[in-house]
Formats: C-alpha cells, sequence, structure tokens
C-alpha cells in the first residue's frame, strides 16, 4: 500500500498509445508475483486520502474507478473513511464487478445505479456508474460506495434520500473533473470531493445515529387534548402537509414546540419517509437538506432565514410552517415545482462551471399561503375528537385515514388509467369529471388525493397536466432551459 | 479480453471527439456539456414510450446462461416470449458478462451465488439479477453458469421489494441448485463405478495377455490406466466437495415425494422426464433422450432406475469409458430441466409465483405492502372478498389497556355496554335462529333469548356457568349444527362416524347415486391413463395437490365444494356432505396407494393389462372403497399436516401471506386454456374449478350496469343478509357470473371456510344459511318461483330471481352505495370500479373504526341499564344507536351497514378468542344476523 502513495506520473502519449512510465517502476519487487494472484502492475496504483467526518457512519470507504482503456476496470482513488486496511486485490474486484458489463456505456448524462452484496466480505457496494473525464477524456468512471452488509437494513430505508443525495454529489463531481485540465490536477480534484459530498454524508450519519422515532405516542404530538394548539392553524397544517407530498420544513423558536410540530405530522408520513425525516436536537447541526420529508429549524430572528435554493432543489414541494408566526405556507404547485427543480439543478452546475457563487433563485414571491379551504383534514379531527385519546385508538385511526387516502389515489390512478388507455391517449382535461367519479368533494381534497397519486405512480401529475408544451416529455432527453440571471 | 477493453474505453471516447468537431463554439455562453447536464426526463406513469424505441413495456423473468458452446444465451422467459420490444439477446450478454467470481482457489470448489441489481436510466430498464452455477459432469470444469433475471420499467420496484425479491430469488435457486446436486451426485456416482468397472476390466485385460505383447502396448495401457487412476480420483474428490453439501434433509424429502408421487401416475419410465418437460418447454434442441446415455456409453440400461433423483445403486450396471485425457466439447449439453430434476420444478413453479405476485402496478404493490401491516393480529381485520382489508380495529392499539376509560363506570356498566353492544344487531344467538324458522316468531324470540343469557361472549369476559345452559336448552338443535359447523377443523372422529354410517348403510337409492358419481369420478382418473392428453391432466391435478401446501389446500377445498354439489343432488340433508368430500379426497389417494402397490409388485405388468385391471377393480370396488376410505384419509390428514408444518416451520413471510392472498387472485395452473379444457372433460369437473379461477369481483362492472337494483343486492350482503340468486338451468352461467361479481362485498371470504357456492342444484337448508352468505340456485324449470322458495327463506334471506328480474329484499336508502351505483355509468374498466369499490370499503370500515372504539367499547355506547323491560332497553339502545351514527354523518341503511361490519368483527374476535384459549366445543353459534325488523320489498330490476 505504501508504494501506491507516491504514484508515479503517467503520461499518456496520446499520438502513439503508449503509456511511458518512470524508470524506477522496473524494480518492482518480484515476490508479490508469487502465488496464484495476478500481479498488479504499476499503472494499477491508485491514490488514497482520507474523509474525516466525526459522528455515526454509514460509509466505509468510497472509490472511484474507470474502465482504462489497456488495463480494463481500474481504481483510481479511494476516500478512506475510517477503515483501517484496504487490500488492494479485493478494490480491484469491487472495481471490475462495478464496470463489468458496462463496456459497451455511450456517454449520457445518466447516472446509473448497481447494487450487490459480497458475501464473503460481509459488506455490500451501491455503485454508481457515469460518464465523466478521465486521464483520455470522457470514458465510463464507477462510484463504487462499500457498506456494511448489518446496515443494509438502515440503507434500504435511506435508499430514495442517498440516491438523491449521490446524484447531485455526482454531477457536481463531474463538472469538477471536466475543469481539470484548466487549473488543477485530477488529484486535487479528487481530495476536492469530500468538500461536496460533506453536508450529504454527515447527514446520512446523523440520520443514523438519530432515528426518527417510529411509533409516535399521541401525548407528544398536537392532536392529544393536553397540547392545546388553535384547531385552524392545526387543520391547515395537516392539509397543507398532506398536498405537499407530506414534505415539511417546521420552523420555530423552541426545539420542543418544532419536534412536537413534526412529530404531529409524521403521523400522516409512511414508516419509510419517517426514517428520512430529523427532529431538532441541541447542539446538532440543522442544516436545511435536500429530499428529506420532515425536518425542523430553530430561528430566534425575526427575520425568516429561508433555505430556497435547496428547497427549490428537492424533488417535491415543501410545506413551510411557521409556528411563532402561525403561517402556513407552501411551495407552488408540483407541476410548476418540477420546472423549478430541474432549473435549480442545471443552475447550480452552470455556477460551478463557470465559477459564480451566487446561487440564483427565481424573482418575485415564491411560497403562497395556504387556502383553508378543505374539509378532508377537518373532519378528521372532529373523528378524532369523538375517539378515545389513550390506548393508540388515534394513531391506529389515522393510520386508517392515511389508508383511505392511499385507496382513493389509487382510484385516481385507476380511473385515469382506464380513461386514457394506460397513458395511450392524452387526457383530455376534465378534471372536475374526474373528481366527481372517484367522489372527490372539494379542491382541496383533490390536491391531497392527487399528490398520493404521485407519489404511487411518479409522472402522473405531469401527464394530466401535460397541455401541449409537455408533449415531447416523454421522448428521453428534454432540453433544458438555458441559464437565466 | 484486451480487444473488449480497447473497445470499451475508446467507443466513448471516439464518440466526445465526433461531438466535438460538429459543436460550433461560440464563445462564453452558458452551456454545459451535454454529459454533464442533469437529465430532466420526466417519467411516464405507465412506462409507454414513443413506439418504434427498444424499450419494456411489462415486467418479465429471464433465465440465461453462459453456454460453453454458444456463449451467453436466453434459456426461458416468464411470460413466454418476454416483453415485445425488448432485445432479450443483448440484455443477456450484458448480464452474463457481469463477473462474479469470488475466489480465485484452484480446484473443484462450491461457487457462491451473488445478486445484483442494476439500472440502465437509458432505456429505462432496472433488473434484479441473481448469479448461480449448476455442476455437470459433462461441462468444462463440472460447472454450467446460470442467471436469472427480473426485469422491470419500474424503478421503485427493486428499490423497494429488495429484500423481498432477494429473498424469493434465493428460494428459487436453493431448489434449483439442490436438485442439481442431487443429479450431479448420482451422476457421478454412476461414473465412479464405470471409472472402476472399466479399470477392472482393463487390469483383466492386461494380465491375460501380458505375455503375448510388446512393450510399447504394454506402455499404452499403462499410459491409460494412470489416466483412468487420475480421473478416478479426481471424480471422488469432487463427489466428497459434492457429499459435504447435501444437507438439506427436508429439500430431499421433498423431492422424493415429488418422485413418489410421480412414479404411481405415471408407470411408465420414460415419462418421467416427460412430465418434467411438459410442464415447460425449455427448448427446442432438447431431445428427450438419455444424454449420459448416448455421451459415455454408460446408458441407464435399468428401467427401474430410469431418470430419477433417487436411484438405487444396487441395480446399476456399470459400463466401460472410453478412455481420453482430454474433454469434449461437441457434445450437447442438457436442458436446465434435466440438470435440476425435481428442483426444476419446484424452482420454475415459485418463480412464476414470484413473478405472478411482482408483475403487478406498483401502486398496488405499495399499497398492498402498507396494508400489510393492518393483517395483524388476524381476528380484528375486516376484509372484503379477498384481498382488501377494510380496516384492522385493534392494530397498533393497545389491547392491554383498551377500554380502560370505561373503569371509570361500575363494572356491571360494562359488562353491559359490552353485551348490549354485541347484542345490538343480531338480537339472536344462533340457537335461536333456527327456533325463528320454525316459529316464524323472531319478536318474541327475540326477548326469550337474551332472557334465557344468550352466549353473549366478550374479550375475556367469558361466564362459563352461562353458556352451557344456554346448550343446554338448545342443544337438540345445536348438535346436529355443531356437527357441521366444526368438522371441518379438526374433529376427525366425526368424519370416521359419517364414514361408518354411509358404510353401515345399504346400497339404497340415495348412496348409489352419490356412489356413482363418485365412481364415475374415479373412473375418469382411471381411463386418462390410457389417453396422452388426459394423463396430462391427470398430472397437472396430482401436481397441484402435491404441489406445495398452499395448492394442496385449494384442491381440498375444491373437493369439499364438489362434494357439495354431489351430496346436494343426491341427499339435501348435510350429514353426508363431509364425508363425500373427504371420498373425493380419497379416492385420489386410494388410487395412489393401489398404483403404488402396482408399481411394486407388478413391475412387469404390461400397460394395458394395468389398465383394465384398474378398471375392473374400480367398477366393482364401489364398495371397497368405504372402508378403505378410513386408512387413505389418515394418509391424506397426515400430508396435509405435513405440508402445513412444512410451511410453517419455513417462516411466513411478509411476502408469503401476501401470495396467499393473491393465489385465489391468479389461475394456478398456467397452462394454455386449451389444456385447462382438456383437464376437466366433464361437466360436473367443471364448474367449481372454473369459478375459482376467476378472480373475486370479476364482471361486477358487467353485473352493476345491467342490473338497476343490485345495489340492494349489496346491501343486504353487506348487513350480512344472506343472498341467494336462483335462475332456471338455462342462467347457471349468469347466476355464476352474478355470485363471482358479488363475491368482492362477502366479509367472510375465506379459503376453505366459504361462505359462497357458486351455482348449486338445490337450495341449502336455512341452517346452513349462517354461513353461507352468497349462493346460486338452481330452480327447475317446472317449479314456479314461489313454490321453489318458502316463505320463511324469504323472510330470512334476500331473493335474486335472474330470470324474472326481480329482487325480494330490504330498500337501501344511504349516502355510500348510491354513490358507487350513480359512478357506475361512467366507468370503462372494471378494474377502475373495483378500485373504487375497495376505497368505499374502506371509507365505511373508517366509520366502523369510529363506532367501534367509541361507542362499542368506548364511552359513548354507555347509557343507563336500570330498565324493567328488555324491550326498553334495546329500544333506548337503538336510539342511541342512531345518535351516534348520525353524529358520526352515518344515516339511514349505512347505519345498519357499520353496526354489522362491527358485529363481524366482534364475531371474528369471539371465535379467535375460543379458538386460542377455551376449548372448541363451548364456542357459541355464529349468529344468523339479519335484520328482521327491516321490511322487504319486491323489486324489478
Amino acid at each position: 500500500m505504501s508504494a501506491s502513495k507516491n504514484i508515479k506520473k503517467i503520461i499518456r502519449n496520446m499520438s502513439a498509445g503508449v503509456i511511458q512510465i518512470g524508470s524506477q517502476e522496473k524494480e518492482e519487487p518480484v515476490h508479490s508475483f508469487s502465488g496464484e494472484i495476478t500481479p498488479l502492475s504499476p499503472s494499477s496504483k491508485f491514490t488514497e486520502s482520507s474523509i474525516d467526518i466525526p459522528g455515526q457512519n454509514l460509509i466505509k470507504y468510497m472509490m472511484l474507478s474507470h474502465w482504462d482503456n489497456i488495463l480494463g476496470p481500474r481504481v483510481v482513488h479511494v476516500w478512506n473513511m475510517g477503515t483501517d486496511s484496504l487490500d488492494s486485490g479485493f478494490l480491484s474486484r469491487i472495481s471490475s464487478q462495478s464496470l463489468s458489463g458496462e463496456i459497451c456505456r455511450e456517454v449520457t448524462s445518466f447516472i446509473d445505479h448497481k447494487m450487490y452484496e459480497i458475501p464473503d466480505a460481509d459488506v455490500f457496494v451501491t455503485a454508481f456508474i457515469f460518464t465523466a473525464m478521465g486521464i483520455s477524456g470522457p470514458c465510463v468512471h464507477t462510484l463504487s460506495i462499500v457498506i456494511q452488509k448489518s446496515d443494509m437494513t438502515f440503507f434500504l430505508n435511506i435508499q430514495q434520500l442517498f440516491l438523491k443525495c449521490f446524484e447531485r454529489i455526482i454531477r457536481k463531481f463531474k463538472v469538477n473533473l471536466d475543469q481539470v485540465s484548466l487549473d488543477s490536477t485530477f488529484e486535487s480534484t479528487y481530495k476536492d470531493f469530500d468538500d461536496c459530498c460533506h453536508p450529504c454524508i454527515e447527514n446520512i450519519g446523523y440520520l443514523k445515529k438519530s432515528v426518527f422515532p417510529q411509533k409516535i405516542v399521541l401525548s407528544s404530538t398536537y392532536l392529544c387534548p393536553a397540547h392545546h394548539l388553535d384547531r385552524d392553524f392545526l387543520s391547515c397544517c395537516i392539509s397543507s402537509h398532506l398536498s405537499t407530498f407530506g414534505r415539511s420544513l417546521v420552523i420555530g423558536d423552541k426545539e420542543d414546540t418544532v419536534n412536537m410540530m413534526l412529530k404531529t405530522l409524521s403521523l400522516f408520513n409512511s414508516p419509510k419517509e419517517r426514517y428520512c425525516s430529523r427532529l431538532v436536537q441541541q447542539n446538532e447541526p440543522s442544516q436545511y437538506h435536500h429530499d428529506m420529508w420532515l425536518q425542523g429549524q430553530v430561528q430566534t430572528s425575526d427575520h425568516l432565514d429561508l433555505p430556497v435554493p435547496e428547497i427549490l432543489y428537492s424533488g417535491y414541494p415543501t410545506t413551510l410552517i411557521d409556528l411563532s408566526q402561525k403561517m402556513v405556507r407552501e411551495s407552488p404547485p408540483y407541476s410548476e415545482h418540477v420546472t423549478h427543480a430541474q432549473d435549480q439543478w442545471y443552475n447550480e452546475l452552470v455556477g460551478l462551471q463557470y465559477g459564480m457563487v451566487e446561487p440564483c433563485i427565481p424573482q418575485g414571491e415564491l411560497f403562497s399561503q395556504h387556502e383553508k379551504s378543505d374539509t378532508l383534514v377537518s373532519g378528521l379531527l372532529d373523528e378524532l375528537d369523538k375517539l378515545p385519546s389513550d390506548c393508540g385508538v388515534r394513531e391506529a385511526y389515522i393510520q386508517q385515514f392515511n389508508r383511505s387516502i392511499q385507496y382513493k389515489a389509487l382510484c385516481i390512478i385507476k380511473y385515469v388509467e382506464g380513461e386514457t388507455n394506460s397513458g395511450t391517449i392524452p387526457f383530455r382535461g376534465e378534471y372536475k369529471k374526474l373528481q366527481k367519479d372517484v367522489c372527490i368533494l372539494s379542491e382541496g381534497d383533490f390536491r391531497i388525493y392527487l399528490s398520493a397519486a404521485e407519489k404511487l405512480k411518479p409522472g402522473l401529475i405531469g401527464f394530466l397536466y401535460s397541455k401541449y408544451s409537455r408533449e415531447h416529455s416523454n421522448s428521453g432527453l428534454s432540453t433544458s432551459k438555458p441559464y437565466v440571471r | 479480453m484486451m480487444d473488449l477493453n480497447m473497445f470499451g474505453a475508446d467507443l466513448p471516447y471516439n464518440m466526445y471527439i465526433q461531438e466535438e468537431e460538429s459543436k460550433v463554439n461560440d464563445g462564453w455562453n452558458f452551456d454545459l456539456e451535454d454529459y454533464l447536464a442533469p437529465h430532466s426526463q420526466v417519467p411516464h406513469p405507465w412506462n409507454r414510450q414513443p413506439a418504434g424505441e427498444t424499450h419494456l413495456d411489462v415486467d418479465f423473468i429471464l433465465v440465461a446462461e453462459f453456454s460453453e458452446l454458444e456463449g451467453p444465451r436466453e434459456v426461458l422467459t416468464i411470460p413466454k416470449g418476454g416483453s415485445s420490444n425488448f432485445n432479450i439477446t443483448d440484455f443477456s450478454v450484458r448480464i452474463m458478462s457481469l463477473d462474479h467470481q469470488t475466489t480465485t482457489k484452484q480446484g473443484f470448489h462450491l461457487i457462491e451465488d451473488s445478486q445484483v441489481t442494476f439500472s440502465e436510466i437509458k432505456d429505462s430498464v432496472f433488473a434484479f439479477v441473481h448469479h448461480f452455477a449448476l455442476y455437470d459432469r459433462h461441462a468444462r470444469g463440472y460447472v454450467r453458469p446460470f442467471a436469472i433475471s427480473y426485469i422491470t420499467p419500474d424503478s421503485r420496484k427493486l428499490l423497494q421489494f429488495y429484500e423481498e425479491i432477494s429473498q424469493q430469488m434465493k428460494k428459487v435457486v436453493r431448489y434449483l441448485k439442490y436438485g442439481n446436486k442431487l443429479v450431479f451426485k448420482n451422476s457421478l456416482e454412476m461414473h465412479l463405478m464405470d471409472l472402476h468397472y472399466t479399470k477392472a476390466e482393463m487390469l483383466l485385460r492386461m494380465r491375460s495377455r501380458k505375455s503375448s505383447h510388446q512393450v510399447s502396448d504394454e506402455d499404452v495401457c499403462y499410459k491409460n490406466l494412470r489416466t483412468l487412476e487420475a480421473n478416478i480420483t479426481e471424480t471422488q474428490n469432487v463427489l466428497h466437495t459434492i457429499k459435504l453439501s447435501l444437507v438439506d434433509k427436508k429439500l430431499e424429502h421433498r423431492f422424493a415425494r415429488l418422485e413418489e408421487k410421480a412414479k404411481i401416475e405415471t408407470p411408465r419410465v420414460k415419462s418421467d422426464s416427460w412430465s418434467l418437460q411438459e410442464w415447460e418447454e425449455i427448448e427446442a434442441t432438447y431431445s428427450v433422450s438419455n444424454v449420459s446415455g448416448s455421451y459415455d456409453g454408460s446408458s441407464l440400461s435399468d428401467n427401474t432406475t430410469g431418470w430419477t433423483l433417487f436411484p438405487d445403486t444396487r441395480y446399476y450396471r456399470p459400463k466401460t469409458v472410453k478412455i481420453s485425457s482430454g474433454r469434449q466439447f461437441d457434445i450437447h449439453l442438457q436442458g436446465l430441466h434435466e440438470l435440476c430434476s425435481w428442483g426444476h420444478r419446484e424452482g420454475m413453479q415459485k418463480l412464476r409465483h414470484l413473478y405472478q405476485f411482482f408483475k403487478r402496478d406498483m401502486a398496488v404493490l405499495q399499497v398492498e405492502s402498507n396494508d400489510k401491516t393492518f393483517m395483524d393480529p388476524g381476528p380484528s381485520a375486516l376484509y372484503f372478498g379477498e384481498d382488501c382489508i377494510g380496516v384492522n380495529l385493534l392494530t397498533g392499539v393497545d389491547k392491554k389497556c383498551m377500554g380502560c376509560h370505561c373503569l371509570q363506570a361500575d363494572i356491571p356498566g360494562l359488562l353491559f355496554n359490552k353485551c348490549s353492544s354485541i347484542e345490538s344487531l343480531s338480537f339472536k344467538s344462533a340457537a335461536s335462529s333456527f327456533r325463528s324458522v320454525n316459529d316464524d316468531d323472531a319478536e318474541s324470540m327475540k326477548s326469550a333469548i337474551s332472557a334465557t343469557g344468550s352466549p353473549v361472549v366478550n374479550f375475556g369476559l367469558y361466564n362459563e356457568n352461562d353458556v352451557p345452559n344456554t346448550f343446554e336448552l338448545e342443544k337438540d338443535n345445536i348438535d346436529l349444527y355443531s356437527n357441521n359447523e366444526f368438522i371441518r377443523h379438526l374433529t376427525f372422529k366425526i368424519q370416521q362416524l359419517d364414514i361408518d354410517i354411509s358404510k353401515d348403510e345399504p346400497m339404497g337409492p340415495i348412496e348409489n347415486a352419490e356412489d356413482r358419481t363418485t365412481i364415475d369420478n374415479v373412473k375418469k382418473f382411471v381411463e386418462s391413463f390410457g389417453d396422452g392428453n388426459k394423463e396430462r391432466s391427470l398430472d397437472d391435478v396430482e401436481k397441484l395437490e402435491e404441489g406445495n401446501g398452499a395448492i394442496s389446500e385449494m384442491v381440498v377445498s375444491t373437493s369439499t365444494l364438489l362434494g357439495e354439489d354431489f351430496e346436494e343432488r343426491s341427499s339435501g340433508t348435510s350429514d353426508h356432505e363431509d364425508f363425500t368430500c373427504e371420498c373425493d379426497l380419497s379416492d385420489v389417494e386410494t388410487e395412489g396407494m393401489r398404483d403404488r402397490l402396482h408399481t411394486l409388485t407388478a413391475e412387469n405388468v404390461g400397460q394395458l393389462e394395468y389398465e383394465k385391471e384398474a378398471k375392473n377393480e374400480k367398477e366393482a370396488g364401489s364398495i371397497k372403497i368405504a372402508p378403505e376410505t378410513e386408512k387413505t384419509s389418515v394418509l391424506a390428514q397426515s400430508i396435509k399436516n405435513e405440508s402445513m408444518l412444512e410451511r410453517d416451520s419455513e417462516g411466513m413471510t411478509s411476502y408469503d401471506l401476501i401470495r396467499l392472498n393473491i393465489e385465489n387472485l391468479i389461475p394456478v395452473d398456467f397452462d394454455s386454456p386449451e389444456q385447462e379444457s382438456t383437464r376437466f372433460p366433464s361437466n360436473a369437473d367443471n364448474d367449481s374449478p372454473d369459478a375459482d379461477n376467476l378472480a373475486c369481483g370479476f364482471g361486477i362492472l358487467h353485473i352493476m350496469t345491467k342490473y338497476a337494483s343490485i345495489k340492494h343486492v349489496i346491501y343486504s350482503i353487506l348487513i350480512g343478509r344472506s343472498v341467494i340468486v336462483v335462475g332456471t338451468p338455462d342462467l347457471e352461467g349468469e347466476v355464476k357470473n352474478i355470485v363471482n361479481a358479488l363475491k368482492i362485498f362477502l366479509t367472510s371470504y375465506h379459503r376453505n371456510h366459504r361462505s359462497f357456492i357458486p351455482w348449486t342444484k338445490c337450495l341449502p337448508s336455512l341452517y346452513k344459511m349462517t354461513d353461507l352468505k352468497l349462493v346460486g340456485v338452481c330452480r327447475p324449470e317446472r317449479k314456479p318461483f314461489d313454490r321453489f322458495i318458502p316463505s320463511a327463506i324469504k323472510k330470512l334471506c334476500t331473493v335474486f330471481d335472474v330470470k324474472r328480474r326481480e329482487i325480494f329484499c330490504p330498500v337501501y336508502q344511504g349516502y355510500y352505495l348510491s354513490l358507487l351505483d350513480n359512478r357506475v355509468r361512467n366507468y370503462k374498466m372494471e378494474e377502475m370500479l373495483t378500485t373504487l369499490i375497495k376505497s368505499i370499503m374502506v371509507e365505511i370500515s373508517s366509520k366502523a373504526f369510529i363506532y367501534f372504539h367509541s361507542f362499542c367499547i368506548g364511552p359513548a355506547g354507555v347509557g343507563r341499564q336500570d330498565y324493567k323491560f328488555l324491550q326498553q332497553q334495546s329500544s333506548s339502545f337503538q336510539r342511541r344507536v342512531s345518535n351516534f351514527m348520525a353524529k358520526i354523518g352515518v344515516h339511514d341503511s349505512d347505519a345498519h351497514i357499520i353496526e354489522f361490519l362491527c358485529e363481524t368483527i366482534k364475531q371474528q374476535l369471539i371465535q379467535d378468542h375460543f379458538q386460542t384459549r377455551a376449548s372448541v366445543s363451548h364456542m357459541p353459534e355464529r349468529p344468523l344476523a339479519t335484520h328482521n325488523d327491516l321490511c322487504c320489498q319486491m323489486m324489478k330490476c
């Protein structure tokens, strides 16, 4: 391993296609050729750096490898995150396993995902395959992330978030690698990778350390009679939370009120979504993280400091609940939010590419007040009042309520499926008829059901509201908007 | 390998260069390279892509292998043909080129499986691949690499169900691999015997001509001997390794049982492998002939050992082997089914189940997996049809403290409250319902039974002194009834008793008719031996029965149905019901035993002769069957138990639970429709399995649009009133359709304990109506409707006359079903409607939840209890119910539905209480829950 640290300069002679190796390389110790193991050629050296993040850590180590012109799968860099020893044979095995089958991959912007177990090493690998700039132009790269097998269940629970995070990191990383020739070497870019993934890894470590409570007791929520909260406000919070796909950011001046609201809202989330949520904790950084379901912030100043770019970056809209001012605001509706999000993804990369630090956000008032127009949640609150508040009866009823929302959402899906012959003919925009036929009474309810339906069937809202502009949206890549300032 | 590498790395590079050339560089624009830009592909909700592109429309399973002759190739797909627009060959190349070797050890060793999921977002293909290796003596390095992949256009499926799919794949491969290991072991053992034999021969030859030959010849001989010796050591080593890994006795036992079965059903030798082939036509290239035989000459000459997993090596006659140090590669390699024998059959079956489960819409799967948590605790779950959970009243509820709030009131109050809530709907025990049939005075009965202390039971508050009293009072009525009620559960003694009864009876006209039908049945089985097609059908029947626990259960239940059918035709009393069903089942068993005898004793008897004999025996055996039944039904029972045990021990995963549910949904046989029709050639067999195969609620859209007043019938089902659909024989299909469609509303749909009969020849007696909620009855043409249905039945049951399109039932006036009724016209597809129905049922159930928790066991239901007269008490209770219902927004007829739903769950809880804690015999009867105060009307529809 020590030999790998002093990596030799490899100069690629582009015209001849020959690799020139420094002269010391010839004195490679002979003893390593013994045994059945294929000898490691000098160019299979890789650089190594360590990422030091305090607290719990899900990832053992990460490694970048790519398809080498001559050698095939080749390890390029390893980020060690607390593992003592790295076996280079094992690393190259992982790298070849991650890259195998990718031989004919074209240059695309897609980031593919692969996951496999290595039973004999008691780990599993989750790998991202993408095209990035290598020494000799763009080629297939893979970032293999090695995780302890015992963390599998946790990983599967937060997988959705994990994928979102790393897709973002890799997109940024790709831009960084693209700039290598200008002002830095590959090595330094690899080292800079920590900064890229630091917030994400820290967040995941935090989720692992303090899991959001899976069983919510009524007494720790605002639905318990003991904790009084204005009923209209509560109903507003819940219905807004439901119509923004179950995503909320709660801001308040005290930790326990924020947490209580988070717990109240979490009753309406699925267990998996709860895994990707976090409570506010003292002494812990509570930076907003994109694509989490529930999170809170304690802000004492009068002026609200909203992490707008990050909120826009998430895949789903978000409800913003301000406990101190009793205000419920929400992101623009989903179809609008999607375009914002895509712009945001694009702008971030452009900013990185052209060195613009200032994040770019759309002008004007983004977040609108939640209008109080629905009967579904207030009906629920009335019914909850009739039920005994102990023994978990109310919690159970809320679960039943969630189920009824899901079934109704399924109705919408099946209705649209039947009306449009599984999406082969466009939906002719008869939303009123749709609402009537699946027995939805109010507009507010419809939004709640529709967001549940979109969660069950991604792309449904896009399909329903695709007027004329989105007709090409099925054809793979749709053109991204240019950078606007 | 090097070439490939060059290609792989250069391809993107070249493409990049080309792109760069074509791009006009116009200076400073805020643009990203294409490969850097985030993709903004909007997913299509149903994964439809513009026509012409290669893409995936449906999920499928691909089994591929890395053939040493052809390279990566597809072996089979489920369903056949895979996805229409998908290039399977390319995909096979891709997955089989994945490198999954984990060790660099030398020599023979067992290779570990590996699983990988990967995505190809560009084509929106997502796959779960399980790599494994099978052993084949004729293959290079003894190894044949295979991979099973689940391929889907929906990424979330693999993400969300990773663990489930992974588990199930492992199970599938476990079958395949274990079967393969056994086959491999056998082939090695035989080969070893061949080698030893050859060695002995050679030594003998050498010795005999030792002097007469030259030295060089001897040298060749010596060389050969050395090769032979090396071969022997190698084979022994491999055999040793393999034998060490054969530790799964349970699977071995299972395969042995399958083989035993197969031997019985197909006494001819070759047909065994043929039956495997029939299960799935594997490849066109596959030849039936024994491959090993043609290869090295060591054909398995002994016919009895045949192509079997458990051969008796004593009968094996070794052959000389051609000695060559190298391997031959021009041989034909064995197919998957030959490599794995019974493991293939079992594995593929499991794989098909896996496919049937996961191919469904992801949205449905997700909702279902959410519902999974609501299946526990079982007794408090309310099901509609077979797969819709309306609500579970006790999921997540702390049972220990539940109802504590009532303790503020005094204990008698609590008791009363609980009693009254149970009384609320039925007002009668089951016992009383019998009497009410007799003396038609329901109103007086109500008070009478309540006065004697009806068997009212609640959670843990069971007073043992009370209930036997009631039983004492109603003993005459109950005895017969309870026989019927519990006979299916556990009381095997009673079955024997029944059998004895029938045995004692001479060949009376009734018995005769019954026997004849069973004999007919048996004959059919026997005849099927002759004809190829029919043999297949029998094969399938047997497979269904022994295939796995769940399926065997299903067959049992169908045979129960069959039995009932016969019984209805012949007698009309239910005494013989269970006898017939047992008999039906055991006929197969009897025959099985007999066949086994045949195979053991008369191995060389010609096929024809055997057939004749069997036929004769059957014809004469009409009386013989009865005594034998006793024995064989014990056997049947034990087999059933065994399979149950096995399932238990494997541990019911959540997946299994749901799979059990959907097994009814999907036809278990995956054969083509032509085969299905050959399987049940006669009419008698035809009706029940066909009805079974239909999904629950199938045809509901048609029925609801056709019959205008159907909502009243649905209402009757939802308040627990039995519904009798009457039709003349020519309307058989229509009646069955109606029953099938309406099944979706049944709250007591169980797999074994049926609450419906799609079509029966004779009106079931009233006391059976406590169990049966939905019956299709045939009315003889000449018998007028009014005479066919007695007034007692009309009073207690809803009658739907299909012929005259008339319904006699209580009128529905309420919100939910009208909602459903109004929407039907706008629905084009059945799935739309069934989903809506489920959603409405869930909504109604939510109301039932509130009613249960805050009224039945909560404070809202507590009222005064100092009434002197029961009548007063009951009417005050009724008032409180309707007041409460109005408060939770439920009016008119809907209130009755909710009351009934609650009663159903209570009943389930009581039943569970007795089944788990108290002795079975003290369980109160299921009440015939009807609202007698509802006035019925005759309606046209």
